[in-house]
């Protein structure tokens, strides 16, 4: 919920370093090489003659279809794995979109002082005000659904959090000893900003970018599951998810294999994201 | 990398010009966001009388409804027509709906403020409860396993959660309605879904400071001062940490006040993101732009209170 | 002309359990209302959408208002359980020789649920209203065939010369030319008699302050959430209604209706698709099956004055790609494929019509003849119901397969109506027509004639020999059913839109409620009872 609501608040300081990152990592490669390395066992989209049971109902998980059919005699194992491909994709260049704006807002913000600083800052804090999950519903119901226009939804709500870590982070390093010294040799301050600083904060935006990945495919889900996201008949878990509740009882399937998916993706990405960030904090305080 | 949202400093010249200042702050704050959805949703191509009766009855029928709703003026008078509204206590009419936007919005705003109280002490019931014990366990399987649970909790989305909760208390264990409002009863299942997948979020924040203050100097010292374990825990440890929980419930509580839109829909939850939901897909404009006021206002307003609550619980930020 | 009703009716009744015979779920299709009427008790329903408007001049194209509407207002005529029109606030009504004048006799003593007398002048103010182009009601367009309405409605008249009240328990309705049917229409929901004093009192907001002579008061309206009618203790005819209270939840998913009824919660419910197998297979509500077979017919339309679907061929050969019986499967059955506009249970349905069938090759070869042996690329626009997601996705797939490569744009209804007419939207879409007063006249009429286009001829369909054979049928009394279905054969081969299905719709009851399916008002209230075991 609140993940969802506020989008990627990292930071959470995470448990010891563990073999959790590996299971994640294990977990993530092998969901990849389904996703993108096996083929379909069916064409997603199409209608199977022998798809639905006579009066026209999905049929359960066996041999043929493991996943079962869906209500329009698709294989839902191929739709699984075409869906996932997508989910994941959104994932990562949706992340990549809201971390770019938010850390392009945080080195502005974070590196001036003055109006432009401040601007930027009440501004982000602004932003903070809007009903999130209101505001991309609303977004993507203008923008009408499509893939691209999702990717502007993603990267227009949840920019927010990166700016604000990112400012944070790029005033407490220019506060920092060797900051001031490389200014007194002379080193330009753009310079400074882009050789010294930004590479010094780059694990944290690595955090801020993984973190945003299972962000994004959450938010995804939600809108395509309120069917204002990617629309059928692509398949999405989000709206596979939407399509099969109405069957929860007679056809579980239909909402559990696209849901068990969805969370063991997620968990996976935020392993991985734990384990960046328990990378990175560790080597900022070697640093300090 | 910061742990809460940057807290306001009272500043030295004291408690009324802080408070002042964050009141300034919260209307601009509402301005804009009312501002941005109003230039928004007047992009979308559809107006609400077409919406509604497009298709059905004459173009110069719509006209004239539009004009007596005054949906046919330029952009920026209906804006300044909305301030204006605003100022008289009006927020609109939904023609969708065929409703008062303010009597509207009025209406649902018990169901989700119940929901949204319930659904953030249970994610705290269940958050700190969780992560206490593991802080307490730290390092044993117990830890792992609650914590492993957590990481797992915090992939299901609200919308899956609901569903599984649906069909488990409709047919494995029928003590709860699934559905609809009225009784305490109806709250209990709404409420869990943002309880068990808020609460992941809690159980982690809080253990990872627990742990933290735990190896701080100062729990330490009390300790070998020979206080007793459970009061240094509990005076110290827990009190320390919880200051980042206090952020974070502010940020949710404003949140679920502006409607938790999927969880509503699921459990037919009659509050205002079921609301903004069917204004939404409904493009009606004067109900979007209601919902999204009052929400930011409530988003907004319980920040300003944690903001005020704080220092009672820093021992570090005093308003003097 | 009443008689002639009458016989209509009866054969309408016929055609119904005739084809009821060989739908693929055998139930009772006649109204289950056994054992002697029992008074008390609530029924409590759920529905799916939220419920639009209890204005009746409003209660359109949405059928779920009309119902509530019925179940509130009284009209001068009304439907008895099947589709015979009996008087309701008239106690009699004579119609001339020549089809034109219909006089209306008023029972006594009538009053509004509020205690307040219903008069002629609330009659007369009803129509006017109803017509009045500020009213904007989408039913106006029905009621052009009273004298002087056109002159009212084109603003050069005061008042509609043609309905009159020579005293105060008389109502007189002059007509420009017969229509057999035309107490059909008056028994619809926008022809209710409203209240002048509470319309005046409630100019902006009556819906929400419905106030009618019907069975049922509105106890409580929620927008969004419920409504509960009450039992109208005025209600004019005695004994009636039986039940004290009518709950409908609105806005209820799909599952939780059924999981409500299956509790015991709920008196009766609709089958969604994903409950076929529990409820109407399960033997432990297979006996309480209700079923219907409505007046629809489904379509997939087409804009058929833009390209490609100007072009007949093009149109045809859509018409042969869709596979029919496999839209049938995805409705567990509960359907029959579409060969002609009219329903089956309406007077003029031709069981041997022809129809398309599904012939790949044949489609291929038409889109060949009209130069697109390629294929084109196109839109469906459709409501994001569960069950139209399904059979908009099973089209879109059998278009692909003759090279048609369509996305499909989904919207909620309110979207969809907004931008459905509109000339320059939505080249392909899926709806449906449920009759409006249960003559097949309707149905070409609405679809077919230039001057609706835009508004319900969503498919600015022009074919001036069919509009003037439709305007023959108007009137005509003579032969009108081997009329029907030749106008029927000659619009069905220029192909305005892909035929897909006639739907047949499944409800089930708690074994102690006495319901049935009305053909054309769905629910009506004040016939149901619970026996309350």
């Amino acid at each position: 919920m609140t993940a969802l609501m506020q989008g990627p608040l990292v930071a959470l300081a995470p448990p010891r370093a563990s073999r959790r990152p590996l299971v994640g990592g294990v977990a993530l490669a092998l969901l990849v090489v389904l996703f993108y390395v096996l083929p379909t066992p069916y064409d997603p989209n199409e209608q199977l003659a022998d798809g639905l049971s006579p009066i026209g109902f999905p049929l359960a998980p066996g041999w043929t279809h493991p996943f079962g059919t869906d209500p329009l005699g698709r294989d839902e194992l191929s739709r699984a794995i075409v869906g996932g491909r997508l989910s994941l994709l959104i994932g990562v260049v949706g992340s990549l979109v809201a971390t770019a704006i938010g850390s392009l807002v945080g080195l502005l913000a974070g590196s001036t002082v003055g109006w432009l600083s401040n601007g930027l800052m009440r501004f982000t804090d602004i932003f903070m005000a809007f009903p999130y999950l209101l505001l991309a519903a609303a977004l993507q119901s203008v923008l009408g659904p499509g893939i691209g226009n999702l990717l502007l939804v993603v990267g227009a709500v949840s920019w927010v959090n990166a700016a604000r870590v990112v400012t944070a982070q790029v005033r407490a390093e220019s506060s920092l000893d060797y900051v001031a010294a490389l200014r007194t040799l002379g080193v330009p301050r753009w310079r400074v900003l882009l050789r010294h600083l930004l590479p010094n904060i780059s694990p944290q935006v690595m955090v801020l970018f993984t973190t945003g990945i299972s962000y994004t495919i959450l938010l995804e889900a939600t809108l395509s599951f309120l069917g204002l996201g990617i629309q059928p008949p692509t398949a999405t878990w989000g709206n596979m998810i939407r399509e099969g509740q109405a069957y929860f009882s007679s056809a579980p399937w239909l909402v559990l294999a696209p849901g068990l998916l969805l969370v063991v993706v997620v968990t996976a990405v935020s392993l991985i994201s734990d384990a960046v960030s328990d990378r990175s904090s560790k080597g900022l305080k070697g640093f300090r | 990398m910061t742990l809460t949202r940057p807290r306001a400093v009272v500043p030295a010249s004291g408690f009324p010009r802080f408070l002042a200042g964050r009141l300034v702050w919260l209307l601009a704050a509402v301005v804009v966001v009312v501002s941005a959805t109003f230039v928004l949703i007047y992009v979308i191509p559809a107006d609400p009388v077409s919406a509604v009766l497009g298709g059905r009855i004459q173009a110069d029928q719509i006209e004239a409804i539009k004009a007596r709703y005054g949906f046919d003026l330029p952009i920026w008078q209906q804006y300044l027509r909305f301030w204006g509204g605003l100022f008289r206590g009006d927020l609109g009419f939904s023609f969708a709906t065929q409703q008062d936007v303010g009597q509207a919005i009025a209406a649902r705003a018990g169901a989700t403020a119940a929901l949204a109280v319930a659904g953030l002490l249970l994610s705290l019931l269940i958050g700190v409860g969780t992560g206490v014990f593991a802080a307490l366990m730290r390092g044993t399987w117990k830890d792992r396993a609650a914590m492993g649970t957590v990481v797992l909790g915090m992939g299901v989305p609200p919308f899956l959660m609901g569903l599984v909760l649906v069909f488990v208390f409709a047919y494995l264990l029928p003590v709860f309605p699934v559905s609809g409002y009225g009784s305490a009863a109806h709250l209990v299942l709404p409420a869990l879904t943002i309880g068990l997948t808020g609460g992941a979020y809690y159980a982690r924040l809080l253990r990872g400071r627990l742990v933290e203050v735990m190896d701080a100097d100062f729990v330490r010292a009390s300790r070998s001062r020979g206080m007793r374990e459970s009061a240094v825990f509990v005076r110290h440890t827990l009190r320390n940490s919880f200051l980042p929980v206090l952020t974070w419930m502010g940020m949710d509580l404003g949140y679920f006040l502006s409607g938790v839109i999927a969880v509503e829909a699921i459990f037919a939850w009659p509050g205002i993101g079921t609301l903004a939901y069917r204004a939404i897909t409904d493009y009606d404009t004067p109900m979007i732009v209601g919902t999204v006021l009052v929400s930011a206002v409530a988003i907004v307003t319980v920040n300003l209170i944690i903001d005020l609550v704080y220092p009672l619980l820093d021992p570090r930020m005093a308003h003097r | 002309m009443l008689r002639k009703t009458v016989t209509a009716a009866a054969l309408l009744l016929t055609s119904v359990a005739l084809l009821t015979g060989c739908a693929p779920a055998q139930a009772p299709s006649a109204p289950v209302l056994t054992g002697p009427p029992v008074t008390g008790g609530t029924f409590h329903m759920a529905l799916a959408s939220d419920l639009p408007t209890l204005d009746p001049a409003q209660a359109g194209y949405d059928a779920t208002s009309w119902s509530m509407v019925v179940a509130v207002f009284s009209s001068l005529v009304d439907y008895d359980e099947g589709l015979g029109v009996t008087g309701d606030l008239a106690e009699t009504w004579t119609v001339s020789e020549d089809g034109l004048t219909y006089a209306f006799q008023l029972r006594d003593g009538l009053n509004f649920s509020d205690g307040s007398p219903l008069t002629t002048d609330d009659i007369l103010f009803s129509f006017n209203r109803l017509l009045d182009p500020d009213t904007a009601s989408p039913g106006s367009y029905l009621f052009s065939n009273i004298a002087g309405a056109a002159d009212y409605m084109d603003g050069s008249a005061d008042s509609i010369s043609g309905i009159t009240a020579p005293d105060k328990s008389n109502v007189v309705i002059e007509l420009v030319e017969p229509q057999p049917y035309f107490a059909n229409i008056l028994a619809m929901p926008y022809a209710r008699i409203m209240s002048e004093a509470q319309v005046k009192k409630y100019p902006e907001d009556i819906s929400q302050h419905a106030l009618g002579s019907g069975p049922f008061t509105v106890e409580s309206l929620t927008p969004g959430q419920e409504l509960v009618l009450a039992r109208n203790p005025a209600y004019f005819i005695p004994g009636k209604p039986y039940l004290d209270k009518v709950q409908v939840d609105l806005n209820v998913s799909d599952q939780t209706r059924v999981l409500e009824f299956q509790r015991g919660d709920l008196s009766i419910t609709d089958v969604p698709a994903a409950a076929y197998q529990e409820l109407v297979q399960g033997k432990d509500f297979a006996p309480y099956v209700v079923q219907n077979e409505d007046a629809t017919t489904y379509f997939l339309g087409m804009k058929n004055n833009q390209a490609p679907f100007d072009s007949a061929e093009v149109r045809q050969a859509l018409n042969y790609a869709v596979d029919k019986d496999r839209l049938v499967q995805l409705l567990n059955g509960r359907g029959t494929v579409a060969s002609q506009l009219t329903p089956p249970p309406l007077p003029g349905f031709d069981p041997d019509a022809k129809g398309y069938e599904h012939d790949v090759k044949k489609a291929k070869d038409l889109l060949a003849q009209a130069g697109y042996a390629d294929g084109f690329s196109s839109e469906i626009l459709t409501v994001n119901d569960e069950q139209s997601m399904r059979v908009v996705q099973s089209i879109s797939a059998d278009l692909a397969k003759v090279g048609v490569d369509v996305t499909i744009n989904a919207v909620d209804q309110s979207t969809f109506y907004a931008t459905v007419g509109a000339e320059d939207q939505a080249p392909m879409f899926f709806t449906y027509w449920l009759n409006y007063y249960p003559d097949a006249y309707d149905f070409f009429a609405s679809l077919l004639l230039p001057e609706n286009a835009g508004g319900s001829n969503m498919f600015y369909y022009s074919n001036p020999d069919v509009e003037a054979k439709i305007r023959e049928l108007s009137s005509l009394t003579e032969g009108r059913a081997e009329a029907i279905q030749a106008l029927d054969a000659e619009v069905t081969a220029t192909a305005p839109f892909v035929y897909l299905y006639h739907s047949i719709t499944q409800n089930v009851r708690q074994s102690d409620v006495s319901y049935y399916i009305h053909p054309v008002h769905l629910w009506r209230f004040a016939d149901y009872w619970i026996s309350g075991e």
